[in-house]
């Protein structure tokens, strides 16, 4: 009986898995592109989709290095006040960021932080943006420049 | 009883990887475009460009149009195709489809009424990027009453193909309306004097032509598979553009306006 329960929730984790498509994740799935997913997913010797865990919306803190992530929303859930049938990507950035950042400003505030003397720390942030357009259910044209991230650093 | 539960969870799990089950083929041509990175990035260039502001007023149409060029060019043609030729049966959707390449822009203007069919159609014989792709259009769009699907040498493919090749030339075609899959170039036959006859056979090309209807007709019963035919290009727009164009060669003497009557006959038989 345990087992048959244990092959149930496997089942269902692996349909969770493949229809992630479109389908409701929580925070979305790395995206394979960009300037520091594609080392990543090498080191882990996995494809884009091994890194992702189906239970993820209950966790807090995003693991794994600065990466850009992708999530299917549809217009409304953008919160911009726009309304339309259709559904964008929208990309964002997070994940932790190693102390030794790539300016010198990175690096002195990386040491400081070190120290205690500094708050916080290097942030992963996006480096470059892409627009977003659609058209809304009034049949007009909407463009939102910028909205979207389109590559990640970590920055000061 | 587990044995029992597992399919019955498991069906309406993979059902909601569809987004719209059974509504707007346009929307969904327009997510797909969304979701590949190229004809996302084409399309979002195309809107910029056609919703811009130009030094005197209105729309920068001649970026516009450049960029609408590019975008069924560069773009996969079964994604730009797919938001060309989506299939509708309501006006919501109809009307989506007819404003799909910012037709404000890029389709009419710049004044409020259309011109004479004259005027597009001498600015395209006399454009070296226009020219070659009327010339494809009517070649590929050939009506024969007898085929079956209506198009010469069975060509309904190659036929929209060189449609969506005319979408940011002179002549660039548009739906009507919100209600029928009808397209005609912004232009009417209102005043063309002595050349009436010419400017009929012209607009004939869009409006009267059972080639051209069966293709969009025949695009809409192979949906959704268009939607996944990306890894079968049949050939770019440019490089069909390149076949046709040494034929075009030939017929360079005469002008076009000779030509459309000899085409144009099959049409009106």
């Amino acid at each position: 009986m345990a087992i048959g329960k244990f092959l149930l929730g496997s089942l269902l984790l692996l349909s969770l898995q493949l229809g992630q498509g479109w389908g409701p994740d929580a925070r979305g799935v790395p995206v394979a592109d960009g300037e520091f997913s594609s080392e990543r997913v090498a080191k882990a010797g996995g494809t884009w989709l091994g890194t992702h865990r189906p239970l993820a919306r209950l966790r807090r803190a995003p693991s794994g290095p600065c990466q850009l992530w992708s999530l299917t929303l549809s217009v409304a859930e953008l919160g911009l006040g726009y309304a339309s049938e259709e559904k964008v990507i929208f990309r964002y950035c997070a994940g932790s960021c190693p102390r030794g950042a790539h300016t010198q400003h990175g690096l002195a505030l990386a040491r400081l932080q070190g120290q205690g003397r500094a708050h916080g720390g290097p942030c992963c942030r996006p480096t470059r943006y892409t627009d977003v357009a659609f058209l809304d259910d009034r049949h007009r044209w909407q463009r939102l420049p910028q909205l979207s991230a389109a590559a990640c650093g970590c920055g000061g | 009883m587990v044995r029992c539960l597992g399919p019955a969870l498991l069906l309406p799990l993979l059902l909601g990887s569809v987004s719209s089950v059974g509504g707007n083929r346009c929307v969904d041509a327009a997510e797909a475009c969304t979701a590949d990175a190229r004809c996302q990035r084409l399309r979002s260039e195309y809107v910029a460009q056609c919703l811009g502001r130009a030094a005197q007023g209105g729309c920068p149409r001649a970026r516009c149009r450049r960029a609408l060029r590019r975008f069924f060019a560069r773009g996969p043609p079964a994604l730009t195709h797919a938001l060309l030729f989506c299939p509708c049966a309501g006006p919501a959707c109809a009307e989506r489809r007819r404003q799909t390449f910012v037709p404000s822009c890029a389709f009419s203007g710049p004044g409020p009424a259309p011109p004479s069919c004259l005027e597009p159609l001498n600015f395209c014989e006399r454009s070296r990027v226009c020219r070659p792709r009327l010339l494809a259009f009517q070649v590929s769009c050939t009506p024969a009453p007898s085929a079956p699907d209506g198009c010469l040498l069975d060509q309904g493919a190659r036929c929209l193909r060189a449609y969506a090749g005319l979408v940011g030339t002179a002549v660039t075609p548009n739906y009507v309306d919100n209600v029928s899959a009808r397209v005609a170039p912004w232009c009417d036959c209102g005043a063309s004097g002595n050349l009436r006859e010419d400017c009929e056979a012209f607009r004939g090309l869009f409006t009267r032509n059972r080639c051209l209807d069966g293709a969009i007709q025949a695009f809409a019963s192979g949906w959704p598979p268009v939607l996944l035919d990306q890894l079968n290009p049949q050939g770019d727009p440019e490089h069909s553009l390149l076949q046709v164009s040494s034929t075009g060669r030939a017929l360079e003497r005469r002008s076009l306006l000779s030509i459309l009557p000899v085409l144009a006959l099959p049409a009106l038989l």
